[in-house]
């Protein structure tokens, strides 16, 4: 392996199997602090397993993943969102009831120190904490674009903006790694043309923009994400692994990646 | 005493105006945005700073006196502190367009020949990035929204925070600086170029002093009073003299107050809680407005559906009565009193009009179904009409509307009837010229001082002027009978399911016709609601159903139009008219003979009497990729 010393998340020789179907097969992957890596693979290939496998919905086998140089494989869910890894799901998991700030709100809970009754009350150091963290989200409102929807319900809001208060919730955790499953899954060119800007935007940081809001400020150094669109990976990853059937088969610049057969293969089938 | 009732002196200047401004009234509030949710003020001092200091910063960085200077970005604050700033540094400010493309962008750049460039965003600092190479004579591009921005280092870029730096540091060396070059200005200096948006040909650059902007917006305030008190929401692109003259000028002259909403998007929610005191909006505003109102009316519950429809006729009797100069007798007035209290004035305060003194349209025409609406539910709405040329020409007086006219001319402006029916007007505010274009100049102006319109009209004996339509675009049917298509898209526009309408017809053909482009959003709505379904927006634009619900708007309209001139056969799109594919222009004006050339296939197969014709449509992007739409539109025929 090189670079060993950088790596923000590690994972190694995972496998992770149900029944006899193996979706992992000795996967192993670096991503690097200050880098986008992205996962592309066909269907079926095991690309949402290894976040799921991240961020502790499945058990790997075999492996290790280590985040910060701390195993992951076997913690729950919880804890490892408090370290500082927080994600988006393909299929987006928001609360429909609620509206698009009342989401990203909720988000901010592990940030609110006050208990239950002084938050019932309403006073003092309840108070205070709404305001500030009203602050942070609406700086990530901002940031999202997402005003005209503020208190719109999330479950009438169309894919494409659910999308984007998905990917604000997943700020609001102010994570140090951020794993993005699919987030341009089902748009048009337009919107995933905003998509990217919005991650490559979280990625650089804003701080002239946002300085009091240090998710924002400083950004998101480490994402991982996965796509299944090749156009749009090309354009912000700096990395790029190719899954296949549980396998990996290729890593590498999206350069070399475009020109690697095997991947070529994989995405159109034989050579005809 | 209350800012409104102050007597206040006159200036010659727009930038003397700023001046008197900010010593009248430091700590009021000169405009209000809406961030994060929240209201944020900003006094006539803050205002004052900003844009001394970025003046200042401006003749750092190089602006000279007369030098030109790009506006290009929605309308926010720094916008404003811009324009007003270059104006203090005797610079000549030009406003562009928001979604003009990099090609439209660079020829008013060539033209002008400006040197800096005033943006709001990464989107405009991209574009500006690929033009680059080609206007080797812009010297800065500043933006003012650092959202995005952090990885740019180009050093042609720079913040408008940091030239307001620049222009704090000139200020310690240069104290007087600010005061000596706005002393300076003189009343004929060019104070604005707008380029006209070109329905025919490239786009003319309309230069305007400092005097006539100042002229135009006070004989104004003679029609449309406002006053410090007033809040407005300046909405409309500063590349128009339209938003200039009721806004940029008005809010120096006479002190309005300008709020910004949060973003394009929260318009709608955020004019109600601005309340605008006055409104100046072009005619789309206004049509999309009354269409809201409609959509809301049909989406609420019965019993209040109910109420306002049933009240609505009693609002048209009244406006009318009224408009021809008649009081309503005691019975009317009662009724009135009821819709007043029951349907409109809930209506007008959703939509946020409630407190709206007054109400204008201008730019182009507003249909007269949209305009006698607003007047029906209690809104004083009356339609303004200027060009670029001659930005205030007549507008309609309180008491003596003829909403088939476009108002009474003012009585600074002369005018005279050429004998193929042409509209010729002298007035005191005036174009100075066309910039660098002597010949179109000579053209548009004659040696008596008469512009010629271009407009074909009459001016009744109570000085009520009547438009026609553009000469250049009356259109004449095979037997010689004459129709305005402009006049059937504005009717078919306000109808709710409706966005755009092309009416076709010339000497080759022996009726009208008409292309359809719905509102893809509300039909989508009505279809949903109906239990129609559909699976594109190409798809859901041939159903059927919609032919039938779209054919209900031809006969409403057909109902008000002479005989020849009624819509025989229809289309409807399948897809939206879009600026990108050049088929509108950038003020959303439809490009007629482009339009024809571009679906020539489609409008033989109406006159050709076929069902549905194959078109294939070549979609542009924005950035420059290209896809191909294709669809099998259906032709049909409106039976009596």
């Amino acid at each position: 392996m090189v670079s060993e010393a950088k790596a923000k998340l590690k994972v190694e020789d995972v496998e992770l199997r149900f029944g006899g179907v193996t979706a992992l097969d000795d996967v192993s992957v670096d991503v690097k602090e200050g880098e986008i890596l992205a996962i592309i693979g066909p269907n079926g290939a095991g690309k949402t397993c290894i976040i799921n496998s991240i961020t502790g919905y499945y058990r790997p086998q075999r492996g290790k993943i280590y985040y910060d140089g701390r195993q992951l494989i076997g913690q729950s869910t919880h804890k490892i969102i408090k370290l500082g890894i927080s994600r988006t799901y393909q299929n987006i998991e928001l609360f429909t009831g609620l509206t698009a700030l009342e989401n990203l709100m909720a988000s901010r809970h592990p940030f609110f120190k006050s208990s239950v009754v002084s938050g019932a009350i309403y006073f003092g150091r309840a108070h205070r904490e709404e305001i500030e963290n009203r602050h942070i989200v609406e700086d990530i409102i901002d940031f999202l674009e997402i005003e005209a929807w503020r208190k719109k319900v999330v479950g009438a809001l169309p894919y494409g903006l659910r999308k984007r208060v998905e990917l604000g919730r997943a700020l609001a955790l102010e994570p140090n790694l951020l794993l993005l499953d699919e987030p341009m899954a089902g748009m048009n060119l337009e919107e995933k043309e905003d998509m990217a800007r919005f991650i490559l935007d979280v990625f650089e940081g804003q701080a002239r923009k946002y300085p009091d809001t240090p998710i924002l400020r400083d950004g998101v150094k480490t994402i991982m994400l996965i796509e299944h669109d090749m156009g749009v990976v090309m354009d912000i990853a700096d990395r790029i692994m190719v899954l296949d059937f549980g396998h990996k088969i290729a890593e590498g610049t999206p350069k070399e990646i475009k020109a690697n057969p095997e991947v070529v293969r994989a995405y159109l089938g034989e050579e005809a | 005493m209350k800012q409104g009732k102050q007597v206040l002196e006159k200036r010659d200047t727009l930038p003397r105006y700023f001046l008197r401004d900010y010593e009248l009234w430091p700590e009021e509030v000169e405009m209000r945005e809406k961030e994060k949710g929240i209201w944020w003020e900003y006094t006539w001092r803050d205002g004052y700073e900003k844009a001394k200091h970025f003046s200042l910063g401006m003749v750092t960085l190089g602006l000279e006196p007369g030098g030109k200077v790009g506006l290009l970005g929605d309308n926010e604050p720094e916008m404003y502190w811009s324009m007003f700033g270059n104006w203090c540094a005797r610079g000549v400010n030009i406003g562009f367009w928001t979604d003009s493309v990099p090609s439209e962008l660079k020829y008013i750049i060539d033209h002008s020949g400006l040197k800096f460039m005033v943006v709001r965003d990464q989107e405009q600092v991209d574009k500006m990035l690929k033009l680059k190479e080609e206007v080797s004579k812009v010297k800065k591009v500043i933006w003012w929204e650092p959202k995005g921005m952090a990885g740019y280092d180009d050093p042609w870029l720079i913040g408008f925070e940091d030239v307001v730096e620049l222009g704090r540091e000139y200020e310690k060396e240069h104290p007087t600086a600010f005061n000596e070059n706005i002393d300076s200005v003189n009343p004929e200096d060019v104070a604005y170029i707008f380029y006209t948006s070109g329905t025919t040909g490239l786009p003319k650059g309309v230069v305007h002093s400092h005097s006539s902007v100042i002229q135009t917006a006070e004989a104004i305030r003679e029609v449309y009073p406002a006053t410090a008190e007033d809040n407005a929401a300046p909405y409309f692109s500063v590349a128009s003299i339209f938003e200039v003259i009721f806004g940029s000028a008005s809010h120096l002259i006479n002190g309005i107050k300008f709020n910004f909403p949060e973003s394009p998007d929260t318009l709608m929610p955020d004019l109600r809680e601005i309340s605008p005191t006055v409104m100046f909006w072009v005619p789309r505003g206004w049509e999309n407005i009354a269409s809201e109102i409609q959509v809301k009316v049909n989406d609420a519950s019965a019993l209040k559906r109910v109420t306002f429809n049933s009240f609505l006729p009693v609002g048209y009797k009244i406006s009318a009565l009224q408009n021809q100069g008649k009081k309503p007798n005691l019975f009317w007035r009662a009724l009135r009193l009821a819709a007043w209290w029951t349907a409109f004035r809930p209506v007008l305060d959703k939509v946020g009009l409630l407190k709206t003194r007054w109400a204008m349209t201008g730019g182009y025409m507003l249909g007269s179904h949209s305009f006698e609406f607003f007047q029906a539910i209690g809104l004083d709405l009356r339609q303004a009409y200027g060009s670029t040329e001659v930005p205030f020409i007549s507008t309609h007086m309180p008491g003596t509307i003829r909403p088939d006219s476009i108002g009474t001319l003012q009585p600074e402006v002369d005018y005279k009837v050429t004998d193929d029916g042409e509209l010729f007007l002298r007035a005191p505010y005036m174009l100075k010229e066309y910039y660098n274009n002597p010949e179109a100049t000579s053209k548009a102006v004659d040696g008596e001082g008469w512009f010629h319109t271009g407009d074909a009209g009459y001016v009744d004996e109570d000085r009520n002027v009547f438009f026609i339509d553009r000469v250049s675009e009356l259109k004449e049917l095979r037997g010689g009978k004459k129709f305005s298509p402009q006049y059937i898209e504005a009717q078919i526009r306000f109808g709710a399911y409706m966005q755009d309408c092309m009416a076709v017809g010339d000497v080759t053909k022996d009726f009208v016709s008409a292309v359809i482009n719905i509102d893809f959003e509300s039909v989508g709505k009505w279809a949903e609601r109906n239990h129609i379904p559909y699976t594109t927006r190409v798809d859901l634009s041939q159903k059927d159903e919609v032919g039938k619900l779209v054919l209900r708007d031809i006969r409403r309209v057909n109902s008000t139009l002479p005989e020849h001139a009624r819509i025989r056969r229809y289309a409807v799109f399948h897809k939206e008219f879009d600026p990108d594919e050049s088929e509108l222009t950038r003020s959303k004006k439809l490009r007629r003979g482009f339009m024809e050339e571009k679906y020539a296939d489609l409008i033989a197969g109406i006159y050709e009497g076929r069902e549905s014709v194959p078109v294939e449509a070549v979609v542009k992007y924005r950035d420059g990729r290209t896809g191909v739409v294709s669809a099998n539109i259906k032709l049909r025929s409106v039976e009596e």
